[in-house]
Order: C-alpha cells, then sequence, then structure tokens
C-alpha cells in the first residue's frame, strides 16, 4: 500500500477533531495498514486521557491472562482418525465381541473338537465372518449417530466405506492371528484370504443391496458354503475352503470384487445406506 | 524480541506463550483500537472494558490467527464481537438515559473542521449532510461490517429500522455524489 494517512490527520483523529468522512478513511485505512497504526501509537503516547486507559487495561489484562486455547490444525491425518475413529458409537462394543467371539471359537475348538475323529476348524470358520459383520456395522448402520450428516457430506461415500473397512480388517486380522497363534491353529493365510475376500464380496453387493443387506447375504452364503463343505469332507479333513490350496480362488474372488467395486463406486453416493426403518 | 518485528510474527509468538510479544503487541494496537472503541460508544469506561476483554479473547485465540498482514482487521473484528456483547449486557441490565453515538450527534465545529484535512470534499459534504442516525447506521454497517442484527444491537433500534435507514443513507449518498 503506498498510501498513508497524513500526519496532521493522524493527529486530528488522535485528539477527537476530525469529520467523519475523515474519520472513516483514517479507520478503513487503519485496519490494513501497520506503519499507519504504528504512527498512530506514537502521536497517542503524547495523550494522558488515552494513555491513562491503556496503562491500566494493561496491566488488569497482564494481571489475570487466561489460559491460551489449544489450536488443532485440519490435516488429512487428521481428518482420517477422526472420521474412523469417531463413526461408529459402539466401536469398543464391537471390538470386544470380536476378540470374545475369536476367543471362544479357537479356545472351543482346541478343547472339543466337535466331529468325532477329525478336527472341525471352527476358528477357521468363524475368523471370516468377523470382519464382514464389523463392516456391516461401521458403516451406514444404526450404531453410527452421525451416519446421516456423514452421508450428506462429499466424502461420506465409498472412501469413507473403504477407510472404516481397511480399519475394521486391520484390528480383525491381528485378533484372529493371535487366537489362531495361541490355539495352535495352522496357516493362517487360508482365512485371512478368506476374510478379505468375503469384505470385497460385501462391499460389491453392497454397491447394489446396501452395506447391511449384503453383508448379511455373504455372511449366510459363507455359513452355508463351511457348513456343506464340512459335512462333505471326510471326518478327519479340513475343508477345502480353508486349505492353503484353495487361497488362489479366494484372491482371485477378491479381485474381481475389487474390480465391481471400483466400477460401481459412484453408487455409494446415492443408494440408501442404512438398514434401520 | 525486536522492534522490527510484524505484528503478525508478534502475534505467531504470543500463540506460543510469548508474553513479551504480547506485550507489544498490545503497546502498537490498543491505542487506536480504543479511539476506535470511543468514537463508537461514547463511554469512555466502556471503551476500556471493550479493549480489556478484547485483549484477553486475543491472547486466548492467537494461535489460530493464520492470515498475513491482517492483524488490524482481525483484531477489530474480535473487538466489534466484545462491544455488541457488551451492549447487550447493559441493555439487558437497565435501559440507560442518553443517545447512543452521543459524539456522532454532536455536530463538529468550524474549527474541528478547519483542522482536519479533507480527502474528498464531496463525500465529506454528502455524509455531513446525513442525519447522525444515518450515518450511524451506515458506519456500522459499511465501514465496521456488522450485519443487520449487531447493527440493532449496537444502536439499540429495531431491524427493520436499520434496513430503512442504511437504504434511506445509501440513497442520499448516491444523489448526493451523482
Amino acid at each position: 500500500m503506498t498510501w498513508h494517512v497524513p500526519a496532521d490527520t493522524v493527529r486530528a483523529y488522535v485528539h477527537g477533531r476530525i469529520a467523519d468522512a475523515d474519520a472513516w478513511s483514517v479507520e478503513a485505512h487503519l485496519s490494513s495498514c501497520e506503519q499507519c497504526r504504528a504512527e498512530l501509537a506514537a502521536e497517542a503516547s503524547h495523550v494522558p486521557a488515552l494513555m491513562a486507559d491503556v496503562d491500566s487495561r494493561w496491566s488488569a489484562v497482564a494481571a489475570d491472562l487466561p489460559a491460551q486455547g489449544r489450536v488443532r490444525r485440519g490435516t488429512v491425518w487428521r481428518e482420517l482418525v477422526v472420521l474412523v475413529t469417531a463413526g461408529p458409537a459402539a466401536r469398543w462394543a464391537w471390538l470386544t465381541a470380536s476378540l470374545a467371539v475369536l476367543a471362544l471359537a479357537a479356545g472351543v475348538g482346541a478343547i472339543t473338537p466337535m466331529t468325532g475323529g477329525g478336527e472341525l476348524p471352527l476358528l477357521g470358520m468363524v475368523a471370516p465372518l468377523v470382519p464382514i459383520l464389523g463392516v456391516a456395522a461401521s458403516y451406514g448402520s444404526g450404531l453410527d449417530d452421525a451416519h446421516e450428516v456423514i452421508a450428506s457430506t462429499p466424502g461420506g461415500g465409498l472412501r469413507l466405506l473403504l477407510m472404516r473397512s481397511v480399519t475394521v480388517l486391520a484390528a480383525s486380522s491381528v485378533i484372529a492371528v493371535a487366537a489362531g497363534l495361541f490355539s495352535g491353529y495352522g496357516s493362517p493365510v487360508p482365512w485371512l484370504l478368506a476374510s478379505l475376500a468375503l469384505v470385497m464380496l460385501t462391499l460389491a453387493f453392497g454397491s447394489l443391496l446396501g452395506v447391511g443387506r449384503a453383508a448379511a447375504a455373504v455372511g449366510g452364503g459363507w455359513a452355508v458354503a463351511v457348513t456343506v463343505a464340512t459335512l462333505d469332507a471326510p471326518a478327519d479333513a479340513i475343508p477345502s475352503l480353508l486349505t492353503v490350496e484353495f487361497a488362489p480362488v479366494w484372491l482371485v474372488l477378491a479381485v474381481v470384487a475389487a474390480l465391481v467395486v471400483t466400477v460401481r463406486r459412484d453408487a455409494f453416493d446415492h443408494i440408501i445406506l442404512t438398514t434401520r426403518h | 524480541m525486536k522492534d522490527g518485528d510484524s505484528d503478525d510474527e508478534l502475534l505467531r509468538a504470543a500463540g506460543r506463550g510469548d508474553r513479551a510479544a504480547y506485550e507489544e503487541y498490545y503497546r502498537r494496537n490498543a491505542p487506536w483500537l480504543l479511539i476506535r472503541l470511543r468514537r463508537r460508544c461514547g463511554d469512555a469506561e466502556l471503551a476500556a472494558d471493550v479493549l480489556q476483554e478484547t485483549f484477553l479473547a486475543v491472547w486466548r485465540a492467537a494461535g489460530s490467527y493464520a492470515g498475513s498482514e491482517q492483524a488490524g482487521g482481525w483484531l477489530w473484528s474480535i473487538a466489534t464481537r466484545r462491544l455488541i456483547d457488551a451492549h447487550r449486557r447493559r441493555a439487558v441490565r437497565v435501559e440507560a438515559a442518553g443517545e447512543p453515538y452521543e459524539e456522532l450527534v454532536r455536530a463538529p465545529s468550524a474549527e474541528d473542521e478547519a483542522l482536519a484535512s479533507s480527502f474528498g470534499a464531496e463525500l465529506a459534504v454528502a455524509l455531513d449532510r446525513l442525519s447522525p442516525e444515518l450515518r450511524a447506521v451506515l458506519q456500522a454497517t459499511v465501514l465496521d461490517g456488522l450485519s443487520v442484527r449487531e447493527a440493532a444491537v449496537l444502536l439499540h433500534i429495531p431491524e427493520g429500522t436499520v434496513k430503512s435507514r442504511s437504504r434511506r443513507a445509501r440513497l442520499a449518498l448516491k444523489e448526493a455524489l451523482a
């Protein structure tokens, strides 16, 4: 800014002998000009009536400074953390439930094999169901208090759904692997891949049915498939769905489902994601 | 801390808890703020109260200042909020006697006019022709950037009156400057 308030105008303003039009010009300019503010402060220091208030109020301010407010800047990371953690009101309940279910499955499976001679891999059967239910509960369900607010935001569609799904998968996989190690179950690779594939399938069907209904369908399908496979298998064999040899199939299923989600990604912005009502 | 620091730098330092920087910021900015507040409320005691509250708020919020060379406008926007709050409190307490904006009602003497140098004689004449009520509304809404509701609190008049006076003032200025 090249224009500055003339010195005699500053003086007139400080002493209150100034016409309104000029005072307005001075005030509008002072808001944006540091140099003129400094000049005015120098001029004002010769006015005792003014400086008495300035000094006494400084003493009052300095004697009683409050605690400063904490400023948290909005970063991408903070946004992620808030979106992931703030959503499901029942996240601790969900985590505890996952833990309990997997621990029970591992414990029961290890202590009392449910078929006559062979072992029924209870943990392997139950573990892939846990993340699906987590995904269903974490997004667009009655458990998310902020759901309607979130759904109305630009970031509330697929992006948030994927972020929460990743969170759920990460948490439940760690618990499942720990349960598997603890119970002496075999390689965790088959059921982890099965989990991934089922979650992707849930998302893919979710673009058509809504996430809640898709989770129910995929979960039910899994239960039926595992039961049939168990009945089908010889008493002492692990159902083929849960063997390492079957892993590539899960991988292909996951990739296909991921492709479906990519193609239908816009659907998550429009469909009704809630299963309430 | 040096004298060469800008207000921006002082505010940021104050936001990190630097009291010396905060004092320097106060020394530089309290005078103009106090003068402007006095011109707005005509009560030196109230103006000083608002000044104190404003700077307490500045200390609390200094960390959130992220502007560049907007420290003056930032400070004034905090001060206007405090000023309006003070008027609300006062309005609740008692319907005080006396005209708001007394210093605006008082017409400047010939000596005052001579002392002040004029930037735009036409604008000055046009402004002076406005009634004090119209001028007060124009000052609150245009110069100080208050909303209609805030101006109504500050001037102790209904919102509808603020709107109609503002419209009349703009029309009058437009005619005078045409």
